[in-house]
């Protein structure tokens, strides 16, 4: 018993060190091939956009003979991909700037002010992250006929909202909660009200959370395809992910296009990913793990 | 007593502009869903909404293309964390630590997540495109002519096709969740367990997995409600098809409200996959904590 223990004991650190860079090899080698076949179908793509139609279907590994990138003017302007480009970056836009303003102000009274009642309307709130999207689909369908709100923005912009707000007021007021109240407690002395405590303590402190939640909430709007298929009829009007679906019905042979115009869409993502990575990945498990 | 009321009419005014949102666009459809299963309406304005009491509910169990479906859900639910879940710890515990590349090997996993569904499924169908595809064409260079098939058109393993591209897309999600579950175990245990002399696999089996519970809970239970409504991938790459072999509640609500104008038993089917998410999670919740007291 007393020599296995010692042996073990002793075992990690005489091997550890010098074999640190050999004994990753194969862990390198494995990940390199997963990350391959992850990441193949969009450099594939990224490749296609720049080929011809045939070299797409022959030249499967290999860079484009000549760069074609007429392809993405193509796309962008006979795709109409820059239309829907800006549709899209309007609608996120004002959503994420509402949605963030809204859910941070009724978090804000819910975190920070002491009241009974605002525990149950704080339960009201998250209640609402159970609701799945088909099953609010026929009664909004039925108001877009009656108030005649299809082809409408502010109809579509007020949905997203309404749909984001149980996970952002959620995970806010679980942000709020943890702040100091040092900094509160001298705006009260100084005769401030609930708003300027909001607007001068709690906004600039929130900081952390209003980015994480906006970029979330930002790319589940871009990437959103069956609330906009249902109210937007108009293709003046479409979004990305409608004008993206239609591209192949318009140019069925059209595959370099339809490659660019791919490419084009998930650009602004990637590069929002790319550099605020640990947002992202926050954003998407904090009201996981806190559940 | 006028100051207090001031005030709570303050606290009200914060939540307001919130409040107004969430119960108008979210809290009444919600309830009018309800209302309108057990009525009859065909979607024109100004036409009648009927009650029918159940007959919706009826007409719902009654169509083999309702049992089809939810057939296809379940495959899809079961697979996705058949899947999903060894996958993505095994991904989680290759990337469990520090050293270089992690970030370039978690963004590599990731991406596919933030992508939208509409372009991820357009992208795979390109990819599967028959004869000269990627796919195929990669299996017609390796003289593999043979097991070629049509991915997204052949009935009997169209399914697959799509829950593996689900299963592609989604990896990432399961993977972060595993790796903020494997960051929280303290060190201390790691090493007390090295001390005690607990070869690799033991340390995986007796002493990782135990204390993840809770991320793979986590995991499962976002699988279910996740699988539950899918829609999109579906939508783009087969609609559904060919003769319903790959739809899914969600498109077969879809089509029955805004294609058959059955409005009515529309509501019918997302009051009953509203029950099932609420049942689904309650279980694979119970089912979770149930294990955690046990071990």
């Amino acid at each position: 018993m007393q020599t296995t223990t010692l042996k073990m004991q002793s075992a990690p650190r005489t091997r550890v060190k010098p074999m640190r860079n050999w004994s990753r090899l194969p862990l390198y080698v494995c990940l390199t091939i997963l990350a391959f076949v992850f990441i193949y179908p969009l450099i594939y793509t990224i490749l296609a956009s720049f080929k011809t139609n045939s070299e797409i279907f022959s030249n499967y590994f290999g860079l484009p003979s000549t760069w074609h990138f007429e392809n993405y003017a193509s796309a962008w302007v006979k795709g109409k991909i820059g239309n829907y480009f800006l549709n899209s970056l309007f609608i996120c836009t004002v959503f994420v700037v509402a949605g963030l303003f809204f859910s941070s102000m009724g978090a804000y009274v819910i975190a920070r002010v002491k009241a009974k009642w605002l525990v149950s309307v704080f339960y009201f709130f998250v209640a609402g992250m159970m609701i799945p999207v088909h099953s609010i689909l026929i009664p909004l369908a039925q108001m877009a006929v009656s108030f005649k709100l299809s082809d409408n923005y502010s109809f579509l912009i007020g949905l997203y909202v309404a749909g984001g707000i149980p996970y952002m007021i959620f995970v806010m007021t679980g942000f709020m909660r943890s702040l100091p109240t040092e900094l509160e407690e001298a705006v009260i002395i100084d005769g401030g009200g609930l708003w300027t405590i909001y607007r001068k303590v709690l906004l600039p402190l929130s900081r952390p959370v209003l980015a994480t939640m906006g970029i979330l909430g930002f790319l589940s709007t871009w990437n959103d395809l069956i609330l906009a298929l249902l109210f937007i009829k108009k293709s003046s009007m479409w979004t990305l992910s409608l004008g993206l679906m239609n591209f192949t019905g318009l140019f069925t042979t059209d595959y370099a296009g339809l490659c660019a115009a791919i490419i084009l869409v998930n650009i602004p993502i990637i590069i929002v990913y790319l550099f605020l990575q640990e947002y992202v990945e926050k954003g998407l498990t904090s009201g996981a793990v806190k559940g | 007593m006028d100051r207090l009321k001031s005030r709570h009419l303050q606290i009200a005014m914060f939540l307001l502009p919130a409040l107004l949102f969430y119960a108008v666009l979210l809290v009444y459809p919600v309830l009018r869903t309800f209302f309108l299963s057990l009525h009859e309406w065909n979607g024109f304005a100004g036409s009648k909404v009927e009650y029918v009491a159940f007959d919706n509910f009826k007409l719902v169990f009654e169509d083999e293309i309702f049992w089809k479906s939810l057939k296809n859900v379940m495959v899809v639910m079961l697979l996705s964390i058949a899947i999903q879940i060894p996958a993505g710890l095994f991904l989680a515990l290759l990337l469990n630590g520090k050293w270089k590349g992690i970030r370039f090997f978690k963004a590599a996993f990731f991406m596919p997540v933030i992508m939208s569904a509409t372009s991820i499924s357009l992208l795979w169908k390109f990819i599967l495109y028959p004869g000269d595809g990627l796919v195929d064409g990669l299996l017609m260079k390796m003289g593999l002519e043979d097991s070629i098939r049509a991915w997204l058109a052949d009935p009997s393993i169209n399914l697959y096709t799509v829950i593996l591209i689900c299963c592609w897309q989604g990896l990432g999600v399961v993977m972060i969740i595993f790796l903020s579950g494997l960051v929280s175990i303290p060190d201390a245990i790691k090493e007390a367990a090295l001390i005690d002399g607990a070869n690799r696999r033991q340390r995986l089996w007796f002493v990782t997995l135990p204390l993840i519970r809770e991320a793979v809970a986590i995991n499962v239970i976002l699988l279910v409600i996740g699988t539950l409504k899918i829609f999109d991938n579906i939508y783009v790459l087969t609609d559904g098809g060919p003769n319903h072999a790959t739809d899914v509640l969600g498109t077969f609500l879809y089509k029955e409200a805004f294609r058959n104008n059955r409005f009515g038993m529309a509501s019918a089917i997302a009051v009953v996959m509203f029950l099932l998410g609420f049942v689904l999670t309650l279980v694979a919740n119970r089912a979770m904590r149930r294990e955690s007291l046990d071990g």
